[in-house]
């Protein structure tokens, strides 16, 4: 397959900030990105990582230390404002408090960069707010004040706006930031399907991992000021970026789930027996709770103590044997846990 | 809330605004039956009966009801792009400094020029005179405001912006006090009644001058209104969507300082008009769209400033009461009204 030539891309870019002589480099580069049609990209990292000042380079918005961001060969520094809102449009984190204006009003500021003098909308422009609006999703919302909507609604509200704006490259900071578990994931499925469907290039900044993995085509993965790896994120998951990225020392990445845990200083050993879901939430549990799971030939196994897992009549129950103590019967972890915490190890 | 199209609300509140003009003019402290009033705007046969209401309609009541549509236009219009700008619902020229600017312009026309630039005198040089101190304005309420705008790049608040705006407010407003301080009591008598505000004594070629800024202003921020829209959203979304912050600014400062400026200059400085009238419009129309709110804002603030006029010449009283009494009197219940009607905290 031909590769296509990208949307965007940086050449030696270094980006940061300049005040009174003072440079203040966020991410060290030199940079070599591209956005290409069709991709939808995650940027990922920690706060403080520089990823809201990338995203704002790459907009056009700031301007870079070192290097350029160019479009079809275009520095888009260089470009006007206009031509500049015809390449790239935004969704950003800050909230748009306008209580009188409307949703469909929103989304016709988005066609600003085509509009006349006077904002009047052609027949193209009402075209443009009427795709937007359906592929958005928010037909339903279309007469709605911008107060009466919700946060993941108002989420959907600015993407329309954006698309509106019929830009190649849409770019959206941290879009999911207020946005309950499914909005969220409402939210990424719809970006990945429109990156596909319109072969627009989306970039997005996000802290939900779990997510990005699943929809992103590419990851950037911003470290600590000094690099930025980039690739598919299984690649970057079994090499190591990840867990390097965000490496903390209470926290742990799982390279075999793709999730983060928390990791507990004073861990006390356990053995347990059982299967099936039930022993995935109980392992869950013991986890959260400071607890590891040991095999039986690495520790005093009398001194130990020991969970099983059995099932009656369809229901799981919690056996637990500990020293000379008897057999203790649960029918919740919550109740183990209660007994299991108050035991000296 | 029945559904009422803005044309249809722009249509109504323009026939009552012909009703307020008339009215103003009918009212004064010379008894004119409003029969005579119509004959007089109407025909231009005379009959030497008529030669004093003729002189009085012709010459003072039509030219202070003109004044009064001028300054209801340009001073709302005014406050509305503050409030937009600033994204601030408490902007408006007076508290951001902008008026007290166009003060010190003024101040520093009449009080150092001496008994010779004095308001009277002034009004005696006519049309010069006036224009110098409608560019005195127009240069104080501009310079002010581009130092709060300047400002205003450094900070990001907007309630930061807004007291900056007031202290600048409370700088110029000391110097005038210096200026006066060091004046002779008759300078600073005109000056103190210049500063009560009024709508009378701006006629022939002065009405010609404020006519032609407050119009002028009024159609830049007119043009303006797609800018307007855009900065709603604030700075960062109006750069991505192609508005060029650096023009728009100044653009809209410009037509913001003409109208303050020139209305301040002519009229005093008119409180109230600029914060009252853009939030009664936005919740009178309901929408955040410019092209709409400027018009609307114009509409009101005439008619608000006819009433006020009204009222100010006390009906059945020789007395006439400062314009700017009667704008704080009837705009603040105004505002406090809507404000407790409507449930949000934002204002836009």
């Amino acid at each position: 397959m031909p590769d296509p030539s990208p949307l965007l891309q940086t050449r030696n870019l270094q980006t940061g900030y300049r005040s009174g002589g003072k440079k203040t480099i966020t991410t060290k580069g030199p940079l070599t990105l591209e956005v290409r049609a069709g991709q939808l990209i995650c940027l990922l990292g920690p706060n403080g990582a520089g990823k809201s000042t990338l995203l704002r380079t790459l907009a056009g918005l700031h301007a870079p230390l070192e290097g350029s961001v160019e479009s079809n060969g275009a520095d888009l520094r260089q470009l006007t404002p206009t031509q500049r809102a015809r390449t790239v449009s935004l969704v950003l984190t800050e909230r748009v408090g306008i209580h009188q204006l409307t949703v469909y009003s929103l989304v016709a500021l988005g066609r600003y960069p085509y509009s006349g003098w006077m904002g009047g909308l052609g027949e193209t422009d009402k075209h443009a707010i009427e795709w937007a609006i359906e592929a958005a999703g928010i037909q339903s919302l279309r007469d709605r004040k911008l107060s009466t909507l919700s946060d993941g609604e108002s989420q959907k509200v600015m993407l329309a706006r954006a698309l509106a704006q019929d830009t190649p490259v849409l770019m959206l900071d941290e879009p999911t930031a207020h946005l309950d578990l499914p909005s969220r994931i409402r939210l990424m499925r719809l970006l990945h399907k429109l990156a596909h469907q319109t072969k627009k290039g989306i970039l997005l900044s996000t802290h939900e991992l779990e997510l990005a993995l699943q929809v992103a085509d590419e990851v950037w993965l911003l470290q600590n000021t000094e690099t930025l790896h980039r690739g598919a994120p299984e690649d970057l998951v079994l090499n190591g970026a990840f867990e390097e990225a965000f490496a903390h020392e209470d926290i742990r990445f799982d390279k075999q789930t793709g999730t983060f845990s928390i990791q507990h200083e004073n861990r006390k050993p356990v053995l347990f027996a059982g299967e099936g879901p039930s022993s995935w939430w109980t392992l869950r549990a013991l986890r959260r709770n400071g607890f590891f799971v040991v095999e039986a030939a690495t520790v005093e196994a009398e001194r130990t103590p020991l969970i099983r897992l059995i099932e009656k009549e369809g229901r799981p129950y919690w056996h637990l044997r500990s020293g000379t103590n008897d057999l203790q019967e649960f029918d919740s972890i919550a109740a183990l846990l209660a007994v299991l915490d108050q035991r000296p190890v | 809330m029945p559904v009422i199209s803005p044309k249809v609300r722009l249509a109504g509140l323009l026939l009552l605004l012909l009703l307020a003009f008339l009215l103003d003019i009918s009212v004064g402290s010379v008894k004119i039956p409003l029969r005579d009033v119509f004959r007089i705007l109407f025909s231009s046969s005379s009959s030497s009966m008529d030669d004093t209401w003729r002189f009085i309609v012709e010459k003072i009541r039509v030219p202070k009801a003109c004044t009064a549509v001028l300054a209801g236009c340009g001073l709302s219009v005014s406050g509305l792009q503050m409030q937009t700008l600033f994204r601030n619902p408490l902007a408006d020229p007076a508290v951001l400094g902008i008026t007290a600017g166009a003060s010190l312009g003024v101040a520093m026309v009449m009080l150092t020029g001496g008994s010779i630039a004095t308001l009277f005198a002034i009004r005696e040089l006519g049309v010069s005179g006036s224009l110098l101190i409608t560019v005195a304005a127009c240069l104080g309420a501009g310079v002010v405001m581009v130092l709060v705008l300047l400002l205003s790049g450094r900070l990001r608040d907007n309630v930061l912006m807004l007291i900056i705006g007031i202290m600048i407010g409370s700088i110029t407003t000391s110097i005038i006090s210096i200026w006066q301080y060091f004046s002779s009591p008759e300078e600073v008598k005109d000056y103190l009644l210049w500063l009560f505000g009024s709508l009378g004594g701006v006629t022939g070629g002065q009405l010609l001058i404020l006519g032609t800024v407050t119009i002028l202003g009024l159609i830049i921020a007119w043009l303006s209104s797609k800018m307007l829209d855009a900065l709603l959203l604030g700075e960062n979304y109006a750069r991505s969507m192609g508005l060029n912050p650096q023009r728009a600014r100044l653009i809209i400062i410009c037509s913001s300082s003409l109208l303050a400026g020139s209305i301040t200059a002519f009229c005093g400085p008119i409180g109230f008009v600029g914060i009252a009238v853009p939030h009664i419009t936005r919740q009178l129309f309901r929408t955040s769209s410019h092209r709409i709110l400027v018009p609307a804002c114009c509409l009101i603030g005439t008619l608000l400033l006819l009433l006020c006029d009204v009222l100010s010449q006390l009906p059945g009283n020789q007395t006439v009461l400062p314009i700017n009494i009667i704008t704080a009197l009837i705009g603040a219940p105004i505002v406090i009204t809507l404000l407790l009607r409507q449930k949000n905290t934002n204002v836009f």
